[in-house]
């Protein structure tokens, strides 16, 4: 779905923000992207839709180079992104206005824009609200619109730019919530950047990120269960698995897996 | 929270709610052109109680009217004290050296009138009109200028913005004003020099936030196909109605009989 090549990229300022970046995104996978601030991971997202271009290498959005301008729209098309601050990605007051802007900008007909916005607003839940001001929203409901915004163009991807950084404890499980029912239900790839990592140990990939370049790369639980690692570059693991590995347990992820490794100790305790 | 009343839809499905935007728009300017033109008493009589009628069509509460017309409050005070008080003519009475004339009270009257059923009827145009049908009706009416090479949809796309980011804007300034307050900063007293100096660290963050909305929403709209200058097409199309053809005869009814009493 997208591919890197020795991805490298630099701001004016000359500071190396990416550093030869090697990475395939695959059609129907959900990859989530960690890293500190200033690790380049908001960056690498906006290469895969073409709003930022490598200084040297090359980027592949379904086999598009995204250098072609040519076929800008066929790339943002495919890949839709959505970002963090809910109020300033907004064009429209409306809802099913800002549904209909993308595929507005397509050029497409009147009916496809219709059954468009109808179909995303329906995806995310969001189909009641269509006539309602945004204004009126709550944080998760307006990501949901957001994400909304992005299907009407039918992308086969989805990006979050820690599009749930802005939200509270509800709106967070709101969104990740649709973003996997999207995954699983309409097979639509997504790569999530995140500073939380209960969400990224959701996904079926976390890559991590640091200085600009890949770190580690691999499922949840083989990423997390080195603490360790994960701690040295100033990140933390989801919080089942740092009391597991406090405790001298390792490979647990999830609250299940947590509470059984727990009993199991006390278990071997007792006899 | 600062009430703004700009740009704030309140949805219905009135007559004049479903009535072509680029008609109203049209009718508002024709009603404010009339406005300016008629003398007689009478004639102020039938446009205010024209105004209530719409009012009341667009199904709009007393309150709702009054929100729009509270921050204009001072300009309608300050026209009719010049005009009650700087219109020569005959003495009415006279209070030691202020005298005023009769023709001031009947031009301060009539002003006030005035600006009334301005501000009421064109905030029943923002009030019954989506924002995006409102830009579309300006773009659709400004779309002749398109061949002067005037870039008519980019306009529309900055006004539609502009709307939709007031209430935004307005309510980040309160946030600052709160923030400074309560780092003991003080908007409210001393002379008017030093209250326009205290709005300098309420204006510098706003300036700084605003211009790091615009790049984020910069990103949002490339992300989403969005190329200036080129076409676009659109989900609903203004399109008229009969509904559309029967505002206008009400209208003609209506002006028809404002001449009617101006020239009576």
């Amino acid at each position: 779905m997208i591919k890197t090549e020795n991805v490298s990229f630099s701001y004016s300022d000359g500071e190396q923000v990416l550093k030869n970046i090697n990475l395939a995104i695959e059609k129907g996978s959900f990859a989530a992207i960690i890293g500190c601030n200033g690790s380049g991971k908001s960056t690498a997202a906006k290469h895969f839709n073409a709003l930022l271009l490598p200084k040297s290498g090359a980027v592949y959005v379904k086999g598009i180079d995204t250098r072609d301008e040519k076929r800008l729209f066929e790339i943002r098309s495919a890949a839709g992104m959505v970002f963090q601050n809910p109020d300033n990605q907004m064009v429209a007051a409306i809802v099913e206005d800002e549904v209909a802007f993308a595929p507005e900008n397509l050029g497409l007909e009147r009916n496809e824009i219709r059954r468009r916005v109808d179909e995303s607003l329906r995806a995310v839940g969001m189909e009641e609200y269509a006539l309602k001001s945004s204004a009126h929203l709550s944080g998760g409901q307006k990501q949901r619109v957001a994400v909304a915004a992005a299907l009407a163009m039918e992308p086969e991807c989805l990006i979050l730019d820690e599009s749930t950084a802005m939200l509270d404890p509800r709106g967070r499980a709101e969104l990740m919530k649709t973003i996997k029912k999207l995954n699983r239900g309409n097979n639509l790839t997504v790569i999530l950047i995140t500073h939380y990592m209960d969400e990224a140990a959701q996904a079926d990939r976390v890559i991590v990120m640091d200085g600009g370049e890949i770190v580690m790369d691999g499922t949840p639980r083989a990423v997390f269960s080195d603490v360790e690692k994960i701690r040295s570059l100033g990140l933390d693991v989801p919080q089942a698995a740092e009391i597991a590995y406090e405790l001298g347990l390792n490979g647990a992820l999830t609250v299940d897996e947590c509470v059984n490794a727990i009993d199991g100790l006390l278990g071997g305790a007792r006899r | 929270m600062v009430d703004i009343l700009i740009g704030q839809y309140l949805a219905g499905s009135s007559a004049l709610h479903r009535t072509d935007a680029r008609v109203k728009i049209i009718l508002l300017i024709l009603y404010a052109a009339l406005l300016f033109m008629i003398k007689k008493p009478l004639s102020y009589a039938i446009f205010a109680a024209f105004t209530a009628a719409l009012t009341m069509t667009g199904g709009i509460g007393f309150k709702t009217v009054m929100k729009s017309i509270k921050p204009l409050r001072w300009i309608i005070i300050f026209t009719a004290a010049v005009n009650l008080f700087f219109t020569k003519g005959e003495a009415f009475f006279s209070v030691w050296k202020i005298a005023i004339a009769a023709e001031g009270i009947d031009l301060a009257v009539k002003m006030t009138v005035r600006l009334l059923c301005l501000i009421t009827a064109s905030s029943l145009l923002t009030l019954t009109t989506p924002p995006m049908r409102l830009t579309d009706a300006v773009e659709s009416l400004l779309s002749p200028l398109a061949r002067l090479k005037v870039p008519v949809r980019e306009l529309a796309m900055m006004m539609s913005i502009t709307l939709r980011f007031i209430p935004v804007l307005a309510e980040e300034a309160d946030r600052i004003i709160k923030a400074q307050t309560a780092r003991g900063a003080d908007f409210g007293s001393g002379g008017i020099i030093r209250r326009a100096k205290s709005l300098v660290p309420v204006m510098l963050p706003l300036f700084i936030s605003a211009f790091k909305r615009a790049e984020d929403l910069a990103a949002a709209m490339d992300a989403r196909c969005f190329i200036s200058g080129a076409a676009r097409t659109k989900l609903c199309e203004n399109r008229l109605t009969p509904l559309d053809a029967r505002a206008g005869a009400v209208f003609v009814v209506f002006a028809a009989a404002v001449m009617a009493a101006e020239l009576w």
